[in-house]
């Protein structure tokens, strides 16, 4: 039954995330992005809170939340400050790894020191993205095993916690030739040897996040260091949850820009009345408005697709089709309505005075940098759809 | 909790409809376009089988005679629910055909919303004949059309009947209707609260045809304009009586702006079913072709256009679910069907325009429904208020909602 009224569950979290986003996140944004990082009290307050760890199991001292419920925390955090909210500690995006790739035993291991007493100091990252503009299925990282050990070589580009992190979850092929088919996830200790971070790559947007390239030279790990999942349908679904969670992200970057617009709308004047009631910026106030919301409900849907069983018979398409509709369509949102944000507040707008000029500059950030890869690789499996090719294999060079 | 899931009834109904688009609407689609009306041996059939635009049939779950309300097990209404999905489905066979058939239309829900009971049985009864009938909605004027607050259609009590002047236009099925639900003002300087909703039976003396439209597109079906030139209806054609405006003062032309919450939704799913249909075949045909010897589909701009367009309608549905799940659920949703209809109208439009595109010279071609599509579904983005009144309606509430919120 189509029904989009939350769950008690899902307003109460909801409420907390939107608590901390605007008590927490919203008095230090300009702070945190001057100081290219978070405030060691406030990455504790947020992973104490469990927003550090929302997918993982309780047993794993995580929240346990499934796609959606993560969905509509994200918008509210991301309404706070994005680029803070990436900032800080916790095992990051590797978790996504670790909840959809790795068996029960891996998952334990490497989260066990984020429950320790310094826990909240510690960070994990996930190295996907290339040098260049190849996608996973012609990723160039390749791992070769070598008796009981695996030994990788290849660069990650723009690696979210680079630098900074204690675990790293670095995705390669173990056959360049196989596509989709050959992808792997490894999990790595901060120090092992041969894995060497660049220096601190300086952003448009998003600054208070720390993004660094990552060079991977012989680096060897025993073969319990590959994660259990492999292969297309594996990476397909974690990139699902990459792709929910990185446009729920653009719905809340979205929704700050359209509120403040909106509000200044009503307080600016201009030839003797507000600005809100000329309709050349009240109509750019409707669109931005209209525009969130579309690309949140096409975001729920897809994190509610994806938190079903499999072969629940959603009567929609799969969650994967879903998610990049999600995913494109809610970056794309993201930076028009950050854009008319800024446009609404003229001169003002484009100064920092006020956060819109940020946000615009977050969202352009957002759209290559998030770990859901280019919103144009999901509008061409977007396109596999609707010519009908879904059930073929993908095309080389397009994702799942 | 968040559910996007379509019911067993709903799939049913969907299903159903499917069907009928494709097996009976579709091949009389053309045809239809061409002479400007619905071969009416075609009526006769979907009479039969018990469909009209808001009547679903019993066998499939529905109520049968469009006045009533669709409820799920647990009694919570979702006739604005399966409206939707039901529209979007039958105008993707094709809308000319399924807005000209038989049932109240748009007249349906003032009558259903303010009417007494012994109006809605008298007006309602009409439906129960063996032949088809039609019922339409009468607001704009030469004059007036987004602005209805500026209407001047006047009526003027004498005695126990109200005498009828003005001239209405754009009224769907306004000559083949059995009456017309007609907007007039009793008196000009009261602004709204000078509005009546009139039931005006299309044999009363003075009610006089005098135009049909000619249409871009939609042309099947029946746009008509007609002239009220003294005509008089009973005081008891006044809907919902002259205690319901004591009664609400301002608010009576209010209720009656309420019909366009629930069915601004259900022309916006109609717009996303044209554009469907326009993509559907258009991604069909491209598959089909070379282009300098290579599949269309491999050229990567053809692809990102393709994506962004069912995306897109992806999104307009997502929204126009929401309004009409909200209206399901007895919520103001002013602004929600209004961004509906906005976002609809404008991606529907486009997405058709891309499909002639995409196809190229092949697009712009009779022999392709494309083309048609692209006719029809521009006006999803005019009637039932146009974008830009959508914007306008949007954008005040989101005000508003900031100075509720201090």
């Amino acid at each position: 039954m189509i029904s989009f009224e939350l769950s008690q569950d899902e307003q109460s979290l909801a409420g907390m995330a939107r608590e901390f986003a605007e008590t927490r996140l919203r008095p230090v944004l300009r702070e945190c992005e001057a100081g290219r990082g978070v405030p060691e009290a406030l990455g504790k307050e947020f992973f104490e809170l469990g927003l550090a760890t929302l997918a993982l199991p309780e047993e794993l001292g995580g929240v346990g939340l499934g796609p959606l419920s993560r969905a509509i925390v994200w918008e509210e955090l991301a309404w706070g400050d994005l680029g803070a909210a990436l900032a800080m500690p916790g095992p990051g995006l590797a978790a996504h790894a670790l909840m959809v790739l790795a068996d029960g035993a891996q998952r334990a291991e490497a989260l066990e020191p984020f429950a320790g007493r310094d826990g909240f100091r510690r960070r994990g990252a996930l190295a996907l993205f290339e040098p260049g503009f190849g996608g996973p299925p012609e990723f160039r990282t390749v791992a070769r095993r070598d008796g009981p050990d695996y030994v990788i070589d290849g660069k990650k580009a723009m690696v979210l916690n680079g630098g900074l992190a204690d675990l790293v979850v670095v995705v390669a092929t173990l056959d360049p030739e196989a596509g989709w088919d050959g992808l792997a996830a490894f999990l790595l200790p901060g120090d092992t040897p041969g894995l060497a971070w660049g220096p601190r790559r300086e952003t448009t947007g998003l600054e208070t996040a720390t993004y660094a390239d990552l060079v991977l030279d012989g680096c060897r790990v025993p073969a319990g260091a590959k994660l259990a999942g492999e292969g297309a349908e594996a990476f397909g679904r974690f990139l699902a949850e990459l792709r929910i969670e990185a446009a729920a992200q653009a719905v809340g970057l979205a929704r700050a820009a359209q509120e403040h617009a909106a509000r200044y709308a009503t307080q600016r004047k201009a030839f003797g009345q507000y600005i809100a009631e000329f309709q050349g910026v009240s109509f750019m106030v409707a669109d931005s408005a209209t525009e969130v919301d579309a690309a949140r409900w096409l975001t729920w849907r897809a994190g509610w697709a994806l938190g079903l069983e499999p072969g629940a018979g959603t009567g929609h398409p799969p969650a994967g089709e879903l998610a990049a509709a999600a995913h494109a369509q809610a970056l794309a949102a993201a930076r028009f309505v950050t854009d008319r944000a800024v446009q609404v507040l003229g001169g003002h707008g484009y100064v920092d005075d006020h956060p819109v000029e940020k946000w615009m500059r977050d969202a352009r950030a957002h759209a290559v940098l998030n770990a859901g890869g280019n919103p144009a690789w999901s509008d061409a499996r977007l396109a596999d759809a609707a010519l009908g090719l879904t059930a073929r294999p993908a095309p080389k060079g397009v994702p799942a | 909790m968040i559910d996007f899931t379509l019911t067993e009834q709903q799939k049913n109904i969907r299903d159903f409809l499917h069907w009928f688009a494709e097996t009976e609407i579709r091949p009389i689609a053309r045809e239809a376009d061409r002479l400007g009306d619905v071969p009416p041996g075609f009526f006769k059939k979907v009479k039969a089988m018990g469909i009209s635009m808001e009547a679903i049939p019993k066998d499939v779950g529905g109520e049968g005679e469009g006045a009533g309300e669709v409820k799920d097990r647990r009694g919570q209404r979702q006739t604005n629910r399966l409206s939707v999905i039901a529209s979007e489905e039958m105008a993707w066979g094709d809308p000319a055909v399924v807005i000209t058939l038989p049932g109240p239309g748009l007249g349906g829900p003032p009558v259903r919303l303010i009417g007494t009971p012994e109006q809605k049985e008298r007006f309602f009864s009409v439906f129960r004949a063996e032949e088809p009938r039609w019922a339409a909605y009468a607001m704009t004027e030469p004059e007036a059309g987004s602005d209805v607050a500026g209407i001047r259609t006047t009526a003027r009590k004498e005695g126990d009947v109200y005498v009828l002047n003005g001239t209405k236009t754009f009224i769907t099925n306004g000559a083949r209707a059995s009456w017309n639900v007609v907007f007039a003002t009793v008196d000009k300087s009261l602004g709204r609260a000078g509005h009546r909703a009139f039931v005006v039976e299309n044999d009363r003396p003075g009610f006089k045809v005098t135009r049909i439209m000619k249409k871009m597109g939609l042309r099947a079906s029946e746009t008509a304009e007609f002239v009220l030139d003294d005509c008089e209806v009973p005081a008891d054609n006044l809907l919902g009586g002259e205690e319901h405006y004591q009664r609400q003062g301002k608010e009576g032309f209010k209720v009656a702006m309420a019909t366009f919450d629930s069915t601004r939704p259900v022309v916006a799913a109609m717009g996303v079913g044209i554009a469907r249909a326009a993509m559907e075949y258009a991604a069909d045909y491209l598959k089909q072709n070379l282009m300098l010897d290579r599949p269309v589909p491999a050229y990567s701009r053809i692809r990102e256009t393709l994506a962004e367009m069912k995306r897109k309608l992806d999104a307009a549905r997502l929204l126009i679910w929401r309004a009409a799940w909200m209206a399901d659920a007895g919520l103001p949703n002013s602004r929600e069907a209004a961004m509906a209809k906005a976002y609809a109208g404008r991606v529907a439009t486009d997405v058709c325009t891309l499909a002639v595109e995409l196809m190229g010279p092949e697009g712009a071609s009779r022999d392709h429904p494309v083309e048609k599509c692209f006719r029809d579904v521009k006006v999803y983005d005019i009637f039932e208020g146009t974008g830009e009144i959508m914007r306008v309606i949007i954008s005040r509430r989101v005000f508003q909602a900031l100075g509720e919120a201090g």
